[in-house]
């Protein structure tokens, strides 16, 4: 896959995933709300520059849908969703890192897999069951 | 076939030296770093046994990491995922301990994500994950 292909795949998921935070936020408690607000803001920057390197290329950034299919109902729902809204990250991340030879777009990946891996754990912790990290972040 | 191809490729004496892999540096650095971290888990394990709850997965991660650079090891060999004694003990205290693991973890993990920006594409990915999880640890650590 090219570099521009990359980073086309993870500026659509980056929209999927501001688009889910902008929704669970209202099932969490103050203090997740709070680790929650902060993983909005990270992934709005990272969109944003995935935004600007596409544009550097010469590409027309895909702007984000009007919806996405998120429904969440409950804390717990809230919780699992960030999760998996950062796991996924964690793929296209490692995804530019593996498939890339731009420094520049090596370090952003390993930045991104990096955030997403930190708060993958952080939303583990705030389950409370089963382990708080992983040993390969980023692999399925 | 194979075999004479073998032979060829042995007596080739005047052929050129095979290049150096640049990735096995790096891959020997890491790895180096994995049994550091090792070690220092087992020491602070040896004096904080109440900590094991906490320690023993992320010390799995780290094994796992040593397995992912240099497989498993051939039989007969120490295994490698036994680190070498540690060089300057544990701080005193759980707390300091934790303190000094979360340090140890961060160091490894930006090591980890420089040598990722020239390693080879696959060696990359691998080294990526590595520097991930350690950064991730001290969530689990604190």
């Amino acid at each position: 896959m090219s570099d521009t292909s990359l980073l086309a795949v993870l500026l659509d998921a980056a929209h999927a995933t501001v688009y889910g935070y902008g929704v669970l936020g209202a099932r969490l408690d103050e203090t997740t709300r709070k680790t929650a607000l902060l993983a909005y803001d990270s992934h709005r920057a990272r969109r944003d520059q995935l935004a600007a390197r596409l544009r550097e290329r010469g590409e027309k950034p895909a702007t984000a849908l009007p919806a996405y299919d998120v429904e969440v109902d409950s804390r717990a729902e809230a919780l699992s969703l960030a999760l998996r809204l950062e796991q996924g990250m964690a793929l296209r991340w490692r995804d530019l890192v593996a498939g890339t030879d731009d420094p520049a777009l090596r370090r952003l990946g390993v930045t991104g897999l990096q955030e997403t891996a930190i708060r993958a754990a952080q939303w583990r912790k705030a389950v409370g069951t089963g382990p708080v990290t992983v040993a390969l972040p980023g692999s399925s | 076939m194979g075999s004479a191809a073998f032979l060829l490729a042995a007596c080739r004496d005047d052929a050129e030296p095979v290049p150096v892999d640049p990735d096995d540096a790096l891959r020997a650095a890491a790895a180096e770093r994995e049994r550091a971290l090792l070690a220092r888990y087992d020491a602070v394990l040896a004096a904080e046994p109440e900590l094991s709850a906490r320690l023993l997965p992320l010390r799995g991660h780290h094994a796992e990491h040593l397995l992912a650079l240099v497989g498993p090891p051939a039989s007969g060999r120490p295994s490698p995922t036994t680190g070498p004694p540690a060089a300057v003990p544990p701080p005193a205290g759980a707390a300091a301990a934790l303190r000094d693991l979360v340090a140890a973890e961060r160091a490894a993990g930006a090591a980890h994500a420089t040598d990722c920006l020239t390693a080879s594409r696959s060696l990359a990915s691998v080294l990526a994950s590595l520097s991930a999880s350690e950064l991730s640890h001290p969530v689990a650590l604190t």
